[in-house]
Parts: C-alpha cells; sequence; structure tokens
C-alpha cells in the first residue's frame, strides 16, 4: 500500500506516471474494504475535495466546511459500490463521483442552513410584541403537525392553482417576490402581483386555528 | 393599514406592498421608523413574520428528493419509477432543477479530467492574461467612461444596513468593480457593471445586483452573468445605492451618483 500511494502521489502532484495505483489504492478500499486504502484515499484526496468545495461558495464557519468534507468522503464510501466501481472506465469518472458527492454534501449543508435560518428584518427586536384579544396560547401537549399534514392544511386555503404556487415558492422554496416573477414571469407578471397575492392568502392562513398555533410558539 | 385590532398611529404612511417588500429583507428607512414608532402595525409585521417562519421551517422542501437521490439521478442508478417521480418533481421546484444542474455538471468537468484539450488551455490562458491587461488598464489609465468604484478591501462602504447581521466579508483581494453609465434618448440613463477579474468575479456569478433610491427603495434588480458583468436600464439620474446580494444578505454595497 505504502508503494501504491507513493507512485498516486507521483501521479497526482507531477502527472507523471500512469494513474493506475491510485485506481488501485480505490480498488483495495472499494472491494477489500482495506481500512489503510480508505486512509489513503481521505490523505490523497482532502486537498482536492477542499478545492471542489470552494468552487461550490464560500463556508462563513469552518466547522461547516470541516463537516463537509467529512460527509462528502462519508457518502462516497457508502454510496460508491463496487458494481459501481467496476463500470468505471478510467480514474477520472471515480473521481468524478466523489466530486459529485463533495457537492451532494455542500448541497445538504446549505438545505439545513436554509432550513435553519429565520426569516430576519432590520431592527424587528425593536418591535414591541402585542398579545390582544385574538391571542391563542400556544398548547404544548399538542404533537407538531407533520409536513405533509402542514401543506394539506396550506393548500386547503389556497384559492386556485396560482395561489398554490405561490405558497409553494414561498413556503417551500422560500423565494422571495422578486425569485418568484424571475422564475414564473408568466404566472406573476409582476413583484406587485407576487406581494398582493401573497398578503391575501396570508390574511387567510392567520385566520386557521392550527396555523395560528404552531405560530404563536414563536411568538 | 392592515387588519389589526390597536389602531395604526399614522394611517396609509406606510403600504400594505411596503410591508410585504419589508419582509423579503428589502430595507426601508421609512418603514423601519414606522414600525419603531407603531406598535400596532410592528405587532402586526411581528406575527407575520412568525408564521411566514413557522411555516417555512416546517414545510422547506419537504417533499424534495434528497441529495443522494438526486445523485443517483444524475448518475442513472435511479429505478424507472423513482426516475420518474424526479424528473416530474424537477420540472415544478427550480431549487431542485439548480442542484441536479450543478450535480451534472460537476460530473461532466471531472469526467473530462485530464483530457482537457491544449488549444483550450491555451484559449484559457489567453482570456486571462487578456483580462488581466485590461484591469490594470481600467485601473491606471480610468478612462472616462468606466468609474472605479470599488477596488478589493474597498468593498466594504455601506450606505444602508441590510441585515442587523450584516458584517463585512473576506473579498478577494484582487476584485474590482466598475461601474459605467450612458444617457438614453429619453434622459435616463443605462448603468452598467463589471466585476474584474472574472476568476474573482466567479464568486458571485449569478448573484443578484440591487439598486436602492435615496429613500431606500428598491429600484431594479438584475444577476451578474457568466462574465462579471450586469446592467440597468431606465435609470434616471440621481444617487443610488448598489448592493451585490448574498444569499441572506448584501455582500457589496456601493455609492453611486448617476448624472452627467
Amino acid at each position: 500500500m505504502a508503494r501504491l500511494i507513493e507512485l498516486c502521489k507521483k501521479w497526482l502532484y507531477s502527472s507523471k506516471g500512469e494513474d493506475n495505483p491510485c485506481r488501485e489504492i480505490f480498488r483495495y478500499a472499494i472491494k477489500e474494504r482495506d481500512q489503510e486504502a480508505w486512509e489513503a484515499i481521505e490523505e490523497l484526496y482532502r486537498p482536492l475535495v477542499y478545492r471542489w468545495i470552494r468552487q461550490e461558495g464560500p463556508f462563513r464557519d469552518s466547522r461547516d466546511l470541516e463537516e463537509v468534507v467529512q460527509d462528502a468522503f462519508f457518502r462516497f464510501w457508502r454510496y460508491y459500490t463496487l458494481d459501481k466501481f467496476r463500470r468505471s472506465g478510467s480514474l477520472g469518472e471515480v473521481l468524478a463521483y466523489l466530486r459529485t458527492c463533495v457537492v451532494s454534501a455542500v448541497m445538504e449543508k446549505k438545505r439545513e442552513l436554509h432550513r435553519r435560518e429565520r426569516i430576519e428584518i432590520p431592527w424587528s427586536e425593536d418591535f414591541g410584541v402585542s398579545r390582544g384579544p385574538g391571542h391563542v396560547p400556544p398548547d404544548d401537549s399538542e404533537q407538531d403537525l407533520e409536513a405533509t399534514a402542514v401543506w394539506q392544511i396550506v393548500q386547503s386555503h389556497c384559492r386556485d392553482r396560482r395561489e398554490e404556487l405561490l405558497a409553494r415558492l414561498t413556503l417551500v422554496g422560500k423565494l422571495k417576490a422578486r425569485e418568484i416573477v424571475r422564475l414564473y414571469p408568466d404566472e406573476f407578471p409582476s413583484v406587485e402581483e407576487v406581494y398582493r397575492l401573497r398578503r391575501n392568502l396570508f390574511k387567510r392562513l392567520r385566520r386557521d386555528i392550527r396555523l395560528k398555533r404552531m405560530a404563536q410558539k414563536r411568538l | 393599514m392592515m387588519e389589526k385590532r390597536m389602531k395604526c398611529i399614522a394611517p396609509g404612511v406606510i403600504k400594505e406592498w411596503e410591508i410585504e417588500a419589508y419582509l423579503d429583507g428589502i430595507p426601508n428607512p421609512r418603514v423601519s421608523a414606522h414600525l419603531a414608532e407603531c406598535p400596532a402595525c410592528a405587532a402586526e409585521v411581528r406575527a407575520l413574520l412568525a408564521l411566514r417562519q413557522a411555516l417555512s421551517e416546517k414545510l422547506y422542501r419537504f417533499d424534495c428528493p434528497s441529495v443522494d437521490e438526486l445523485r443517483d439521478f444524475i448518475w442513472g442508478h435511479t429505478s424507472k419509477e423513482k426516475k420518474r417521480d424526479i424528473v416530474k418533481h424537477i420540472r415544478l421546484c427550480s431549487l431542485c432543477r439548480a442542484e441536479a444542474i450543478a450535480l451534472h455538471r460537476a460530473k461532466l468537468e471531472e469526467e473530462a479530467y485530464g483530457r482537457v484539450p491544449l488549444l483550450e488551455l491555451i484559449r484559457t490562458w489567453l482570456q486571462r492574461i487578456a483580462e488581466d491587461v485590461q484591469l490594470v488598464v481600467m485601473q491606471t489609465l480610468a478612462p472616462p467612461s468606466w468609474q472605479p468604484a470599488l477596488r478589493g478591501r474597498e468593498c466594504h462602504v455601506r450606505l444602508y444596513q441590510v441585515r442587523p447581521s450584516d458584517r463585512p466579508v473576506e473579498l478577494p483581494e484582487s476584485l474590482s468593480l466598475f461601474l459605467t453609465w450612458k444617457r438614453q434618448d429619453n434622459g435616463d440613463y443605462t448603468l452598467g457593471g463589471r466585476l474584474l477579474p472574472s476568476e474573482a468575479a466567479g464568486h458571485f456569478r449569478g448573484s443578484e445586483v440591487v439598486l436602492f433610491d435615496e429613500r431606500g427603495s428598491e429600484r431594479a434588480y438584475e444577476r451578474i452573468g457568466a462574465d462579471g458583468t450586469f446592467t440597468f436600464t431606465g435609470i434616471p439620474p440621481g444617487h443610488y445605492a448598489l448592493a451585490i446580494m448574498g444569499e441572506k444578505e448584501a455582500l457589496v454595497t456601493a455609492e453611486v451618483e448617476v448624472k452627467e
């Protein structure tokens, strides 16, 4: 294995020799499930993985970056089966799969960050919060509704297909008005139209007692 | 201005669309000032925000295929049924569509590893050299039509606070933003921008550029092209703030005085 690693390094850093040793390390790792080979792959390709991640966009938190690197190698280890390896014709194809694992890991991290992301508006912390006569106290014993159940409630408040599309783009896609207009100019010709429809839809959603409870947990 | 239990202290001052724009993160000092003064409207906005937040957290991409399913899809490792479902979903979901394209591009780029034709390499080098020369010429000779607006670490000028969490970001040292404007027949202007060098500008490819007027209202928006350029048309003379938006916040802001 040490000799293979040496030859592979030579090929990776100077493009001298053949790529066979590199492919051979992958074969050991995938077919034999050889721990040393897996460790060699992580060591050899870590700089490349970092470069691919940087190409997909910056991560502000270095912990996020490290998690993505680990996740990428884990996905490769889990999903790149012997059958897939046998079907690959070159090292380029193996690395292409590794790269798509890197891109998947970046996407997963972005999805996670976006899901947790709060909708922030400037100076919102200074707002007074009113709990007037319409306030419904949150019921902690109530189980959280499943996403599909919540979506069915939202759908039931949509008056037509266009409103349903808007609800999907706003809530499932977290898209802003101008992004919606850019993506669906035929359905939504202007930002003002999106604002108007969204406003009316949310007026209806706010009257739904189940959604009201969900929202008031956040107030 | 809105359905409410308390009364707004200045009905009609803020329009409903302005609140909606504000909830989209578009800065508007008038709205901010009103919300700071008016408990009724502040409560209304807070409630709307809470509902949107709760629903988005619950529903965000709840029925999208996982990234592993998308990767299998572009590698052709999915069953017929699964493939049909994903194709159907991708037609509707722009986010999954973009992810599938990115995965596909990564796959193709890497498969071509080691097989880049020599001519393509030479073309890329020549393009880089040409851009470097162009950058030096623009920075040193400063032709009258192109104004250097921002250079490298000067990119932290801010006219408006877009989000409370705003903070300067580390931009490539070499990145420069150049602006140019040209008067049209009707008296309005075309405002063009260019980020150089394009390698660093690639960081912002597809990002939105938003033009705010003096009141802080959004005037226009465009996307940065693959070559690092963008163009606004029909811009009246005046003082503007230009913001290059990241996923959550403005990454770069610059002041622009569009005039003869």
